[in-house]
């Protein structure tokens, strides 16, 4: 461009001409129009910031309640399989422990403690369903009642009576009849090694037991005891309630 | 202004999360605990046994605090050993009326070191013994 007086040639950033130092209309409308844009950039900057600073506080909030609603969410899966988690835990334990776990059962039953036997079983869950302890069942199921049985005759034997009232002997009958029910072997033929010589002396034990019980602290006979296993629920239960009439 | 309001809404939604997961890590804590920890009988409660001479809750509260391993605590010691003087003297009485002497020494000879054991506590299994006498 050249200056409107002296012709000389002027750039568009020279408010003056540099010859004869007339204004240059140019470079004012210039600088107006630089500051102009200049303010209207400076503005939407300012807004893209502001905007993109919203954008960030607002993601990061949807973020956060997304990793909350997800923690959340496994925490009342754990809340509500804490307890089944817990037992494939044991289960898992016991299938790892077998050999070692099965020494200890053979010892408790070696000893008749069938207290301790039942009480380990339970503590560690042994499962008998398609394991290697499937062989134990018949002594589990029965160790089980059993144990209900002893503590049952115990209960009868020290609970006070009051006067007209008859000693409590449903517990008694309903664990010796259980007993009988899950100490069957015919339940158990589908299992490998259930009539195993430790299961058979087990089982006697704990009915010869039982039927001892009856007789010290029950007062049955032993005529009485000896056909115990012959009768029928209902026949049991009919003696049962002929003695404490 | 608008966004404000939602970034507001935001932190409330957020608060309120965090207050429900603290809940919910306690609760399944607590669970767990639950769960894992067997229930456990503490003095008291042989206490009241004795007293109520109901030994057979006794024996229960032994096997419940101790298990199959028998972890016994010292300072339940003397209570543990009445449970088990009254659970062999209940399987002792059987054998001997029996004529199993060989099961009836067994549990004869748990019978004397338990009481060997008991210090102040030995005149309960008199009564023990009474109350299996006469039952």
């Amino acid at each position: 461009m050249k200056c409107n007086f002296c012709g000389q040639p002027l750039s568009l950033e020279e408010e003056f001409c540099t010859h004869c130092g007339q204004v240059n209309p140019h470079a004012r409308q210039h600088i107006r129009d630089m500051k102009h844009y200049k303010g209207e950039f400076e503005n939407t900057k300012q807004e893209v910031y502001a905007a993109t600073g919203r954008y960030k506080a607002v993601t990061a909030r949807v973020v956060i309640i997304a990793v909350l609603v997800v923690l959340i969410t496994i925490m009342w899966y754990l809340y509500d399989n804490v307890y089944s988690m817990y037992l494939r835990y044991l289960r898992s334990d016991a299938d790892r422990n077998a050999k070692e776990y099965m020494a200890v059962m053979d010892e408790y039953i070696e000893q008749e403690d069938f207290q301790r036997f039942y009480l380990f079983c339970r503590e560690h869950e042994i499962n008998c369903y398609e394991t290697e302890y499937e062989m134990y069942d018949p002594v589990i199921q029965s160790a089980d009642y059993y144990v209900w049985f002893c503590e049952s005759v115990m209960d009868f034997v020290t609970s006070p009576i009051e006067e007209g009232e008859s000693p409590d002997w449903h517990y008694v009958a309903y664990t010796l009849t259980e007993f009988y029910n899950v100490s069957d072997l015919s339940w158990y033929d589908y299992l490998e090694n259930f009539d195993r010589p430790e299961n058979l002396q087990a089982l006697e034990t704990m009915e010869n037991n039982m039927l001892l019980m009856l007789q010290t602290y029950l007062g049955f006979t032993e005529e009485e005891t000896a056909a115990m296993s012959e009768l029928s629920e209902a026949k049991r239960t009919v003696l049962f309630e002929e003695k404490f009439k | 202004m608008k966004k404000d309001k939602k970034i507001f809404i935001l932190n409330i939604v957020i608060i309120v999360l965090a207050v429900v997961l603290v809940i919910t890590v306690f609760q399944t804590i607590a669970e767990a605990h639950s769960i894992i920890t067997d229930y456990y009988h503490e003095e008291d409660s042989f206490i009241y046994c004795m007293e109520d001479e109901d030994y057979a809750d006794m024996v229960q509260y032994y096997y419940d605090n101790c298990g199959s391993q028998g972890k016994e605590e010292k300072n339940m010691q003397e209570y543990y050993d009445l449970a088990k003087y009254f659970e062999a003297a209940f399987h002792h009485k059987i054998y001997v009326e029996s004529g199993d002497t060989v099961r009836a020494e067994k549990y004869k000879a748990i019978m004397d070191e338990t009481e060997a054991r008991l210090g102040e506590f030995a005149f309960v299994t008199e009564r023990m013994n009474s109350v299996l006498t006469n039952p």
